[in-house]
């Protein structure tokens, strides 16, 4: 009998819903984790080697272990992780054989490729950034702890105005690169501003003298990289901003670093103009209140015990909308965000309390697709492990 | 002799091996190395004082527990070992942790002899310019010997301190001297504790007011007695020699008083949770550097009872006060909410020590299985087989009442850190491993279980003594949560569980195919193949519950769902490679060969999940050890599965050659 004649997209899925396809890409993800896992323990810390295995730029990959480079090139994580879902859905969903025997395992990979999708959608969607409130203030912002934008503001007396902001991705053509230099227009401000010496993690020093070679001395003081941590949060960064005056061609030179949390101000026409660079800002799109705050260690230890706040949500006139208690593993979900307890702290007798605010349109999805998948799995392995059973009774009987 | 037969001894031999080398193991302690060190004129504490004040509330950790609780994690971060031996008049003496805090605090001039601080490497001495001469590169030492090079050691923990706060990174010599210097301090915090109380002022006949014979008294009207005394240092005269001693006196206590962080005493307002610690309160107060407290004060007269008991009436002095002190703190703790009210019940637990006494039936059971195995179809088999079940069981219980009395005292799901992962998988083990033997009825399944206890159990109690601290202290905020710890810590717990098992009866198929045992019932490696490949199964369903549900979990703790941490990461390992195997086995890629192989590989990645993560000293699961000997076996481990796993592709390889050359030749 002649074999049938497979169109492209048929013969398309037909290798990417293989079995091969399916090994081959969990073998290779499995080896990414594993290096990945390695990885994290040195200088670049869990940001950078994220970045580096399982970021969607990440199209080939070269592991580093104990500092050297291995003699390897892997497919990037998050390219692996597309295929793999790919052959979930071909594979395990649509070239599957469908039965009632078969129903339990088809569910079980309906709710994979529900959670392959679910991450996706996360990594792409979702947002994350930190909230600090002392207790009886509210806000309607957090920032990020990892991505720098560089704002510049008008400032008017104790007022500033709306701030221009150079955010992250923007800021990446110079984040970390020795003598990179890129240039930000400003149509509606009297300058223009050209960035450098960007460091991802730095030291300020006074000057004593003269700066070290290579540094750039502004204004008394002078930065030096120094080793980035393991955890991004914590690098202080630093950059220089040179201010171009686009009438006069006046230059003014000013140095920007994440430590220190006041602008540093540049007059220009008789107007003062503040530059900082700090987390990037996300405005949140309601006010939060904390109206208290509890932390308790355990007794004679230094060790959280509990940490929990009482916050209130307001509507636009700032009035209570609706209270809510967040705990540790309770967060608040409302309106699209989250708020989870992450921090607390009291010093001279002031308690504040730090949020992660983040927004995932995927959130609950690993919750309903291990619900769907453990219950399909555990049929599936009862009705097997019963058959097991019965044939060995009948063995011994047998016997 | 058939090839079934010989396999059946040569498993014999090795089980005996086994057992011979754990009992090695228990009694490597008890063989003398060298001589131990003599300290004459020693006399065993009264077994009721010893255990009346074991019996009494220490807070610790952040918990209530029994004073013994607390000596015995005391004595195992300094010792390695919960006991200490030496000489005395010729008689070998053996002490426990109560009878050594006893000595400490009351006689120290016993106390400083013993050899108490265990040091990895003798390296770390020659930092202090300590001699060692005598001694092995892994020794102990007496504080006597420690105490002549104090000097040294705050200088150099000062020089590493400042090293550390420039962000330099210690090596493992450096890293091993402040462990050195924590176990010092300690020491001296439970040598000194009740040193500034041990005598009175005065004694009961002077002409001080009976207030102020003792110290307690001077203490609690410092702010007027001051006064009096600074002006009575500038006069002259007998009497005013007499004060002078006192300020001396008053002094020297002061100085002594520094060092004890030992909590003892509730509180007297029920809602303050953390007992007292004397540390620089005493200094400071009588330095006017802080304002009085009667929580500090009464628990200074407490201790002082306690001293005083001892110093003038001995034993059945201390022991008096001991229980009157036991009743007036049962009332506080009372009011407080029933504050210690599980001590009882928690010496009862370390006394009746389940898991150590467990290792006698499963060693024994391990044996008569063996045994078992050179005959197993005559009346001889049936019988060891008989006893080998009723062992199995004991043991389990045992192994269970351990965990759920361990549950009920810390009021949580029975794992919350890694220690308690160790008996729980070992129960997990022996039910699952026993359900097997159950059905199949080849006392293969039997013997694994007795070899998993056994090792279960010795890694239990390797773990305790080389970290030496309590795993029963409360967890942190974000594991209290006593569904996620039902949930995702047990089903992931259980993964592991079924990863071991299912690698240990691949070795069983491996060896038993490389010392051709069964090969006369070709039923046998089928049957193996059937349980792996069952086995495997069900370690993917619990690892893939498990690892998913610790993803919910962290997405209510953290706000993310998957972090990339090392445990995770290790989860997720395990839950891919058993998705490999089956997936592999589906299409045909592996068979009966190929799954044992990939499953000696699932112990790998299982150990790598289990303990190597907590060697990473990363990531929020990070909560293990980094003892050097923890991962030299953790490596010696995995060197002697990758043996393993040679050899099963070796097997392969050849078994399958010869079966092409025996294919006859097609026409």
């Amino acid at each position: 009998m002649a074999k049938k004649n497979k169109n492209v997209a048929t013969r398309v899925i037909d290798v990417l819903g293989g079995f091969h396809v399916a090994i081959v890409s969990m073998v290779l993800l499995l080896i990414l984790t594993w290096l990945s896992t390695l990885e994290q323990t040195g200088p670049g810390g869990l940001y950078w080697t994220l970045k580096k295995y399982f970021s969607f730029d990440a199209w080939y990959v070269v592991p580093t272990l104990n500092g050297k480079d291995l003699p390897i090139i892997l497919p990037g994580g998050y390219w692996v992780c597309v295929v793999f879902t790919l052959n979930l859905i071909f594979g395990g969903v649509i070239r599957m054989r469908k039965g009632i025997k078969q129903l339990p395992i088809f569910f079980s990979h309906v709710s994979m490729a529900m959670l392959m999708i679910g991450g996706a959608i996360t990594y792409h969607q979702s947002r994350e950034a930190y909230m600090v409130l002392p207790v009886g203030a509210s806000g309607d912002f957090a920032f990020s702890l990892t991505e720098l934008s560089v704002e510049v503001a008008e400032i008017d007396g104790y007022d500033k105005k709306r701030p221009y902001v150079i955010d992250s991705k923007q800021l990446e053509a110079v984040r970390g690169q020795v003598g990179a230099t890129q240039e930000y227009l400003f149509p509606e401000l009297p300058f223009d501003i050209r960035v450098s010496d960007y460091y991802i993690n730095a030291k300020l020093y006074p000057m004593q003298g003269s700066a070290p070679e290579g540094a750039v001395a502004v204004d008394g003081y002078y930065a030096m990289a120094a080793e980035p941590t393991g955890h991004e949060e914590q690098n202080l960064s630093s950059c220089v901003v040179r201010v171009i005056e686009r009438e006069s061609g006046k230059q003014h030179e000013v140095m920007l670093y994440e430590g220190v949390g006041h602008d540093v101000t540049v007059t220009i026409d008789g107007k003062v103009y503040g530059f900082r660079m700090h987390g990037e800002v996300w405005n949140t799109p309601f006010q939060v209140r904390l109206d208290d705050s509890r932390g308790e260690k355990h007794p004679g230890t230094g060790m959280a015990m509990i940490y929990e706040s009482d916050v209130t949500v307001l509507d636009s006139d700032g009035n209570a909308e609706r209270s809510f208690k967040i705990e540790m593993n309770k967060p608040l979900r409302y309106k699209d965000l989250t708020f989870y307890q992450t921090s607390w702290e009291e010093k001279d007798g002031l308690v504040e309390s730090g949020f992660t605010v983040k927004t995932n349109p995927s959130d609950q999805w690993p919750k309903y697709s291990i619900y769907a998948c453990g219950i399909a799995l555990f049929v599936h392995f009862i009705i097997k492990l019963f058959g097991f059973v019965s044939s060995s009774i009948a063995r011994n009987k047998h016997d | 002799m058939t090839s079934g037969k010989i396999g059946r001894w040569v498993g014999f031999v090795f089980a005996l091996l086994v057992a011979a080398s754990m009992l090695l193991y228990t009694a490597k302690d008890s063989m003398i190395r060298r001589a131990p060190v003599e300290i004459d004129g020693y006399t065993q504490w009264d077994p009721d004082l010893v255990e009346a004040f074991g019996s009494m509330a220490v807070q610790d950790g952040g918990r209530v527990k029994p004073l013994s609780t607390w000596a015995g994690f005391e004595l195992l971060a300094l010792n390695g070992k919960r006991s200490i031996k030496f000489k005395s008049d010729g008689k070998s003496v053996k002490i426990g942790p109560t009878e050594w805090v006893l000595d400490m605090m009351f006689r120290d001039e016993f106390a400083n002899k013993m050899e108490v601080f265990q040091v990895e490497d003798a390296n770390v001495l020659d930092m202090i310019g300590m001699s060692h001469e005598g001694k092995k590169r892994r020794d102990r030492y007496s504080y006597l010997e420690i105490g002549e090079h104090l000097h040294e050691v705050d200088r150099l923990r000062n020089e590493l301190a400042e090293k550390r706060q420039k962000g330099q990174e210690l090596d493992l010599v450096e890293d091993q001297f402040l462990g050195l210097y924590s176990n010092i301090q300690s020491y001296v915090s439970m040598s000194s504790h009740f040193n500034p109380v041990k005598n009175r002022m005065a004694d009961e006949g002077s002409p001080l007011a009976p207030e102020l014979q003792l110290f307690s008294g001077w203490v609690e009207k410092w702010p007027q007695l001051s006064q009096f005394l600074s002006s009575a240092a500038q006069q002259e005269g007998a009497e005013m020699d007499g004060l002078r001693r006192v300020t001396n006196m008053i002094a020297t206590r002061i100085g002594e008083s520094v060092y004890s962080d030992i909590a003892m005493m509730p509180p007297s307002d029920p809602e303050q949770k953390s007992w007292p610690k004397r540390q620089g309160w005493l200094s400071h107060y009588m330095q006017f550097k802080t304002g009085p407290d009667a929580d500090q004060i009464t628990y200074l007269k407490e201790m002082e009872k306690l001293a005083l008991g001892y110093t003038y009436d001995g034993e059945k002095g201390l022991l008096k006060e001991v229980n009157a002190y036991k009743g007036r703190v049962a009332e506080k703790m009372k009011a407080r909410g029933g504050e210690g009210d599980k001590i009882k019940s928690e010496i009862m637990m370390y006394k009746l020590d389940y898991f150590y006494r467990s290792l006698t039936p499963f060693v024994l059971g391990f044996l008569v299985v063996a045994f078992g195995w050179i005959a197993p179809a005559t009346r001889w088999g049936r019988v060891c087989n008989r006893i080998a079940w009723v062992l199995l069981v004991y043991g389990f219980i045992l192994v269970t009442l351990g965990i759920v009395h361990r549950s009920i005292l810390m009021e949580r799901p029975p794992v919350g850190n890694l220690y308690d992962t160790i008996p729980f998988i070992t129960a997990v083990v022996i039910l699952v491993l026993g359900f097997m033997e159950w059905l199949t009825k080849r006392r293969v399944c039997i013997g694994l279980a007795f070899f998993f206890a056994t090792l279960g159990m010795f890694l239990a109690m390797w773990y305790e003594e080389s970290k030496g601290v309590d795993p029963m202290n409360p967890l942190i905020a974000v594991l209290r949560s006593n569904f996620w710890l039902a949930t995702h810590v047990i089903t992931i717990t259980i993964g592991y569980a079924g990863g071991l098992l299912t690698a240990g009866i691949s070795h069983v198929y491996i060896f038993s195919r490389l010392f051709k045992i069964g090969d006369d019932d070709k039923s046998f490696s089928r049957f193996l193949t059937r349980v792996v490949y069952g086995g495997v199964c069900f370690t993917l369903f619990f690892s893939l519950v498990g690892t998913i549900l610790g993803g919910v979990w962290a997405n209510d703790s953290w706000g993310r769902f998957w972090g990339w941490d090392p445990k995770e990461n290790g989860a997720l390992i395990i839950v891919l490679w058993t998705l490999v195997i089956l997936h592999a086995r589906m299409a045909g890629y592996i068979r009966d060969w190929g799954i044992h192989i990939c499953s000696i590989l699932l112990a790998i990645m299982v150990t790598f999940s289990w303990w190597h993560v907590n060697f990473l000293s990363i990531g929020l699961h990070n909560y293990g050890f980094t003892g050097g000997s923890g991962l030299k076996a953790i490596w010696s481990f995995y060197t002697l599965e990758a043996l393993v796993v040679f050899v099963g592709l070796y097997m392969a390889l050849t078994q399958g050659k010869s079966k092409k050359a025996a294919l006859p030749e097609k026409a």
